[in-house]
């Protein structure tokens, strides 16, 4: 019978704020530090401030004889997996989805290559680790295959009333004002990825202008984490005549974000791959109504609080669209059924979630 | 539809499954009524294909925007302290120094070329017994000799073999990206494009902007380049109109803006061969070509090795390929190649 563990660290392979999987961990370590145990990050890199509050993987400790546990958060290839595998301590990983390279890698071979590297490294880490712990059940599958044979579900741990703190006004009056003179605001926020597939969503809209609502303007909100394929998507705008509706909002504040949830009539989204997707979670939290191509773990994270269509074929997602904007029944099932589904993934819930998962990986290593 | 029900799932409502059973249904009777003209979608397909067709086209446009911003902020830096930049010399004690005067340099040539081309032009007109303002060449517009060769395709064997002795150098070098600055219409750069280089090209006065060919001018250009980002670099045109200050600063900028290993080609006009012998012209002229052993002595200088010089209308030039010297464009041109240390 061991004794209980004192350190339970993480590592990752990057961290910054304001990012699901960065929150994420920072969470886990209130819920670890909750626990009793010393809890740090070590992180491969990080964003400008958060010294102090992440540690370079080179000062991760090494205590022998299950004194430490590792909590390794796997989002993407890296050496930090490397270090974790090498590690003495008892391991669990905390998966987050990687995005499958052919998705990506016509546009941004480096990263592709890191993602083919991601999913052969979690591959390894299976048979070192206690516990696999996916945020949703299409992870968690994913783990499977990768031979994890103790796996559990712990949902994204949010805080999506982060959101309701923050309001940018003036941005707020703007889009209210464009509003006011007629017609409708989609919405789709995530970065400006090949696999999230703005073009879908462009092309869906210049169905839905041409079919239903000339004056319907679409909000693109995300980093252009891919240059390249952020200037063909404007470009593409540009070409079918439609630049003028679309909004490239780019990287935007909190409160700029409140602000475009608070606007939007419909968030549209039409990703080829998600492995959890938090901004659906966060439309509904806002009493916007979801329009999505059901892919991977989209329809999972959205259940029945929104519209999940079979493909995102560009007439199919506008007239879904249009069904949700004038159906008023329908509108307002689809806003209580999300707001709902929210209370079902509340921060606390999610804690007890990852609590639980912790306390499993204990007891499965005694 | 195959959707994931894990424990935690909701009650359906029939209401919403209910729309979603209907939505295709609509959507077909959009597309069968004309709303939706036929192919409209296929067309909407068709045209984002095209766009994206070619990503590393669309890496470099976005290079290119990055580059104009890069500019303005260099110009915008530069702006208010341009009279005391210029009286300093480089500072090799210390790099920031070394680059800030180098940003001056960029500017003040610039800035000297507007404000000065006119009455420059007037007094040597007066001075030239032939009446030429500068050597052929040489004209304040912003072209020489050296670009107006190697960016049209003039199908003279000997520009042809000076291209591939390009070429050949560049081969010698890592790869990847290549600019050519001051390339005018470009042809160099898509002889270098045709044998797998990453290669861009830059001109003032380019009517043929694109992806790969944007219009800046030459030091702007260099300066605005990422350092350590090309595998080769081609200087030609401004090559012959360069102040003892800004020929240092065009070393020293190329060898900052090369990768280690990186090959940098100059081509310029022979200043002993393109100025009909008037030594007051080309004495006087603010703005000149430089000998070769020159360019040789400042790549030397500035963290080059493995030397070389192709000079065709020279007495050393090596074998005599057809490119003629005398007063034949290509005679008038040499070029030299170094490797970045």
């Amino acid at each position: 019978m061991s004794t209980r563990p004192v350190r339970f660290d993480q590592v990752i392979p990057s961290i910054v704020e304001r990012d699901a999987v960065s929150n994420h961990t920072f969470e886990a370590q209130r819920v670890l530090r909750s626990m009793g145990f010393v809890s740090e990050i070590f992180a491969g890199g990080w964003a400008p401030g958060l010294e102090g509050r992440v540690y370079p993987l080179s000062e991760l400790p090494r205590e022998e004889g299950g004194g430490q546990w590792i909590c390794y958060q796997a989002s993407i290839g890296s050496a930090a997996a490397e270090i974790v595998a090498g590690h003495p301590g008892l391991k669990i990983v905390n998966y987050h989805n990687i995005t499958p390279a052919e998705l990506i890698e016509a546009w941004m071979p480096s990263l592709g290559e890191e993602a083919r590297l991601g999913r052969q490294q979690l591959g390894e880490l299976a048979p070192l680790c206690e516990l696999g712990i996916a945020d949703s059940s299409y992870n968690a599958g994913e783990l499977a295959e990768l031979g994890y044979r103790r796996r559990t579900v712990a949902p994204l741990m949010m805080d999506l009333s982060a959101l309701d703190r923050v309001l940018d006004g003036h941005l707020r009056d703007e889009l209210g004002e464009a509003k006011a003179r007629g017609g409708s605001d989609w919405l789709f926020v995530g970065q400006l990825l090949p696999h999230k597939a703005h073009e879908e969503v462009v092309k869906a809209f210049a169905c839905f202008l041409r079919l239903f609502d000339s004056g319907a303007r679409l909000h693109l909100v995300g980093r252009p984490s891919c240059p390249a394929y952020a200037l063909a998507v404007r470009r593409f705008a540009e070409e079918i005549g439609i630049a003028g509706s679309v909004d490239f909002a780019g990287t935007v504040s909190a409160g700029e974000l409140a602000a475009y949830y608070q606007a939007a009539d419909v968030l549209v989204c039409c990703s080829r791959h998600e492995g959890f997707c938090a901004p659906l979670l966060e439309a509904m939290h806002h009493g916007v109504p979801v329009v999505a191509y059901g892919t991977a773990a989209v329809p999972e994270t959205v259940l029945d609080a929104g519209i999940i269509l079979p493909s995102s074929a560009p007439v199919l997602v506008a007239t879904a669209v249009q069904r949700v904007l004038t159906d008023p029944a329908l509108r307002e099932v689809l806003i209580d059924r999300g707001r709902d589904r929210v209370r079902t993934l509340t921060l606390a819930s999610a804690r007890r979630s990852f609590l639980g998962a912790v306390e499993q990986a204990l007891a499965s290593a005694q | 539809m195959s959707r994931p029900r894990p424990e935690n799932d909701l009650p359906k409502n029939d209401l919403v499954e209910a729309a979603i059973g209907e939505i295709p249904g609509s959507a077909a009777a959009a597309r069968a009524d004309g709303r939706i003209p036929r192919g409209f979608e296929d067309e909407l397909a068709r045209s984002f294909a095209s766009i994206a067709a070619d990503p590393r086209a669309l890496e470099r446009a976005v290079e290119n925007g990055a580059l104009s911003a890069r500019l303005t902020t260099a110009r915008r830096v530069a702006g208010p302290r341009l009279r005391s930049i210029e009286r300093r010399t480089i500072d090799h004690a210390g790099r920031a120094a070394e680059a800030l005067a180098t940003r001056g340099h960029v500017a003040v040539d610039h800035a000297r070329r507007v404000a000065s081309s006119g009455g420059t032009s007037r007094r040597l007109v007066r001075v030239s017994p032939s009446g030429r303002a500068l050597p052929a060449g040489l004209d304040d517009a912003g072209i020489g000799a050296s670009s107006a060769a190697l960016g049209a395709c003039s199908g003279d064997p000997a520009i042809t073999t000076l291209e591939e002795w390009i070429v050949e150098r560049m081969r010698r070098g890592p790869g990847g990206a290549v600019l050519h600055v001051e390339c005018r219409a470009g042809a160099l750069v898509r002889r270098l494009s045709e044998v797998g280089f990453e290669a861009v090209g830059s001109d003032p006065t380019t009517e043929v902007e694109s992806d790969t060919i944007s219009r800046a001018s030459g030091l702007e250009r260099l300066g605005a380049q990422r350092r350590s980002s090309l595998g080769g670099l081609v200087l030609s045109g401004v090559t012959e109109r360069v102040s003892p200050g800004s020929a240092r600063a065009l070393a020293h900028l190329s060898s900052t803006r090369l990768v280690q290993g990186g090959i940098a080609v100059l081509v310029s006009a022979h200043p002993d061969r393109v100025d009909d012998g008037d030594p007051i012209t080309s004495d006087l002229a603010v703005r000149r070509a430089l000998h070769p052993v020159t360019w040789c002595h400042l790549l030397a200088r500035y963290g080059f090795g493995e030397i070389t010089v192709l000079d065709p209308g020279g007495k050393d030039r090596p074998g005599d390929d057809g490119a003629g010297g005398g007063r034949s464009s290509a005679g008038t041109l040499y070029a030299v190649a170094a490797r970045r240390e």
